[in-house]
């Protein structure tokens, strides 16, 4: 034998044991699942059931009038159950709406519910809860979800500083924290930034004025234009000068977005880029949206020296053509 | 046989069977550690958002997209696909279906059923492909562009779609294939919190034989009727939720199925397209990614996410599934020798010493050695020269630890996923997981092989590939 016999047979016997009893607990485990799905399954058209019930019950209430809603047929429903109900609920209204829910869900105990998932081992809980508690504004909210800002996962810190913007005596740590947290300079911050736009403007324009790295700027200066903060446009406009070109383009587009006449001049800027790449997104931006205005700039763009760029121009062209020969002016 | 001999083939029987536990071993030793990065990787991911609350975050931050379908004799199918994937979620996109030159009736169909027209313009991106015939524009819906091109093989329509592509980001999917109507956004997702250090992204591919389709989308989850789909199902399953999930978090995923992923287009006209040199084209691609990227030193992110689910067609008759498993192997063969030097080296990275070396082990080394003994170890222990004991042990990394890592797979799907809506779907795929170890597994080892000699033969091309229709609801 070229190993030690002994020892070749013990790893051998271990081998097939330890075989032995794993396939025994993969079986047991799947027949523990398929008997739960069978269990969840007997139960499941009752729930269903009483679900909807649930549901028409809150809207009619929602619907009557500012009375608060009555958690009394509700309390024997199990709570993941009436979180997930609230806050799909939560989606479809706006103020008084949402704070009657907030009271529902409180007098349901949700709420400490939500504060006890924030310190969930999983980071799909703790973020789930800082998103859902974005509704509430009690006074322990601020606390714990201030907490999750230093969370060690930066999809949760960016849920918890969203789900903060709510409360307006946490916004200027908030915003300090902000400039601070690496996870809020990430594209993936983008809903913070734009709801932070929407919601504390002022606040916005503030951080704004202040130097911030690339990938921030870029996402502040989407936020801004899909928060349609038209009264930053100057500033936007001075961004599409800016070196970076990813600066350049964020701002051109959200001068786009905001549908602002400085865009007609950022556009035509970028027409003429540097940059290869930026000068055939302007082309086809300026096909794409009809923008006769540019026509000449576009006509222009047919001799560029990159082959892409010019076929783009070819392309963005004969989009113009029936907006050109009709005499239409497109969406400006 | 005189002594010298018969000690000769003694050291050859214990030498090789020591080679087939030892592979064994590293084999299943490799599968266990998938299997608990890939449950590590499911319990502390972000939770997966509801559509809407997907569509609310993405649809101002969402890159514009093309979808591209390169489509060869699709007649049957490219109907309800196109129209599939026009009613796709995405704040913006555009479909480029490429006729690759069909010798049905596909463009004729496309023509008629959707309107098209044809447009002055044809493919001028730096990529080269066959020559393209004209370049069409749906009346009904400007969204959709056809390219109708000669034929050149599925790489070649991918570039030439590439090429006309107005999107940022462009996804390769089949036109036997169904996405699911959140898919794009599902898997877009990473690329607006990547930012442009994401270049590649794919989605999970599931069996769709046996489940009723209506409009072009999966209507319900139901299991294959036929055995051999059912197996196939588990094996998508282990591939897909276990291995490419586990690769990923890794930093190793070295593949993005053909039949859905999505690419950062600029990142792939930089690597120069798709390979028209070998079937496996889209492992091919991944793999030039990660070179370029790692050459160059630049910081990039291949990223895979599992709720995106595209649905396909997989064979149900033995011939079929042989042709598609051979030619599957031989790409991934053609794949590995075009880059060679990535394989083991640290200069790689995770993908190089990691991703490639476990894609050896598995698909290269284990089904030739494991082909060994099934043929060799029964004859040596009934000849008195290996133990029972290493029978026994042999049988256990062969068969058991097979059904282990089977049912594991399975476990994860249930404990995160859940897409089998019944109990008794789950029943059915635990003992399909038991018995594909018997008889399938080594089938697909056997066709490994055959792969293996197809391309050391310097075989070329995809071969026949029948189309069915979906089941409708």
């Amino acid at each position: 034998m070229i190993a030690n016999p002994s020892l070749v047979e013990a790893v051998s016997r271990v081998i097939w044991q330890l075989a032995l009893v794993l396939v025994l607990i993969g079986l047991l485990v799947v027949l523990v699942l398929v008997l739960r799905r069978l269990l969840e399954e007997l139960r499941r058209d009752g729930l269903t059931r009483r679900r909807e019930a649930a549901r028409r019950l809150i809207l009619a209430q929602l619907r009557r009038s500012a009375t608060a809603l009555e958690p009394d047929t509700l309390a024997d429903l199990p709570a993941d159950f009436l979180i997930e109900l609230i806050d799909e609920l939560a989606q479809m209204v706006r103020g008084e709406g949402r704070a009657r829910l907030a009271e529902l869900g409180r007098r349901l105990g949700l709420l400490d519910r939500l504060l006890e998932d924030l310190r969930s081992w999983r980071p799909g809980l703790r973020l789930e809860a800082a998103r859902r508690l974005s509704i509430y504004r009690d006074e322990e909210v601020v606390p714990a979800l201030s907490e999750l800002l230093f969370d060690r996962a930066a999809p949760v810190r960016i849920a918890a500083a969203t789900a903060l913007l709510a409360h307006r005596t946490a916004v200027p740590d908030l915003l300090r924290h902000a400039r601070l947290d690496p996870a809020l300079s990430r594209p993936a911050a983008f809903p913070f930034w734009q709801r932070l736009a929407e919601l504390r403007p002022e606040s916005f324009e503030r951080l704004f004025a202040t130097p911030a790295p690339t990938v921030r700027r870029v996402v502040m200066l989407k936020a801004a234009g899909a928060a349609g903060l038209t009264r930053l446009a100057p500033r936007i406009a001075a961004e599409a000068g800016s070196p970076d070109p990813a600066i350049r383009r964020a701002a051109t587009t959200a001068l786009l977005d905001l549908k602002h006449p400085l865009a007609l001049d950022a556009l035509s800027r970028m027409l003429t880029d540097p940059e290869p790449r930026l000068r055939a997104e302007a082309v086809m931006a300026v096909g794409r949206r009809k923008l006769i205005a540019l026509l000449g700039a576009l006509r222009d763009r047919r001799d560029d020296p990159d082959p892409g760029v010019r076929f783009r121009a070819e392309e963005a062209l004969l989009r113009l053509g029936a907006a050109a020969t009709a005499g239409g002016t497109g969406d400006r | 046989m005189t002594a010298p001999v018969w000690t000769a083939f003694l050291l050859f029987a214990q030498l090789l069977a020591m080679l087939v536990l030892t592979v064994g071993i590293a084999q299943n030793l490799l599968y266990f550690a998938l299997m608990a990065t890939a449950l590590w990787a499911m319990v502390t991911r972000p939770p997966v958002r509801r559509t809407r609350a997907l569509w609310t975050g993405l649809v101002d931050a969402a890159p514009s997209l093309s979808v591209i379908v390169p489509a060869y004799d699709e007649e049957l199918t490219i109907e309800e696909s196109v129209r599939a994937l026009l009613a796709l979620q995405y704040p913006d996109f555009e479909v480029i279906v490429v006729n690759d030159g069909s010798r049905d009736g596909t463009l004729e169909r496309l023509k008629t059923r959707f309107a098209l027209e044809p447009e002055d313009t044809l493919p001028a991106g730096p990529l080269s492909h066959a020559p393209c015939r004209r370049v069409y524009r749906s009346v009904d819906n400007p969204a959709l562009r056809v390219i109708d091109k000669e034929n050149g093989g599925k790489a070649d329509a991918l570039n030439a779609g590439i090429n006309l592509a107005e999107g940022e980001l462009f996804c390769a999917a089949d036109a036997d294939s169904l996405l699911e109507a959140d898919s794009l956004l599902r898997a877009v997702q990473p690329f607006v919190e990547g930012g442009e250090e994401t270049i590649a992204v794919g989605g999970t591919v599931r069996v769709a034989n046996g489940c009723p389709v209506r409009g072009g989308r999966v209507v319900e989850v139901r299991l294959p009727t036929r055995f051999l789909a059912l197996l196939q199902t588990v094996e998508y399953m282990r591939a897909f939720t276990m291995a490419r999930l586990a690769f990923e978090r890794l930093g190793a995923l070295f593949i993005i199925s053909g039949a859905f992923g999505i690419f950062r287009r600029q990142a792939v006209l930089e690597v120069g397209g798709y390979s028209t040199a070998t079937v496996g084209e889209d492992l091919e691609l991944v793999l030039r990614l990660h070179r370029f990227m790692r050459e160059r030193g630049r910081r990039y992110a291949i990223r895979f996410v599992p709720e995106p689910v595209c649905w396909t067609q997989v064979p149900e008759n033995l011939a079929a599934l042989a042709r598609q498993r051979i030619r599957w192997h031989r790409g991934a063969l053609e794949s590995l020798a075009a880059h060679r030097r990535m394989i083991g080296r640290r200069r790689y990275g995770a993908p190089g010493w990691l991703g490639l070396t476990a894609l050896v082990l598995l698909d290269v080394v284990a089904p030739a050695v494991e082909a060994a003994g099934y043929l060799l170890m029964p004859v040596f222990w009934a000849l008195g020269m290996l133990d029972t004991s290493f029978l026994l042990a042999w049988l256990a990394l062969t068969f058991a630890f097979g059904v282990v890592v089977s049912v594991g797979a399975l476990v994860l799907e249930e404990m995160e996923l859940r897409r089998f809506p019944r109990a008794g779907h789950l029943a059915i795929l635990a003992l399909v997981a038991i018995l594909e170890n018997f008889g399938y597994r080594q089938l697909a080892n056997l066709w490994r092989i055959a792969g293996h000699l197809a391309w050391l033969r310097g075989m070329r091309g995809w071969g026949r590939q029948p189309r069915r229709a979906f089941v409708r609801a």
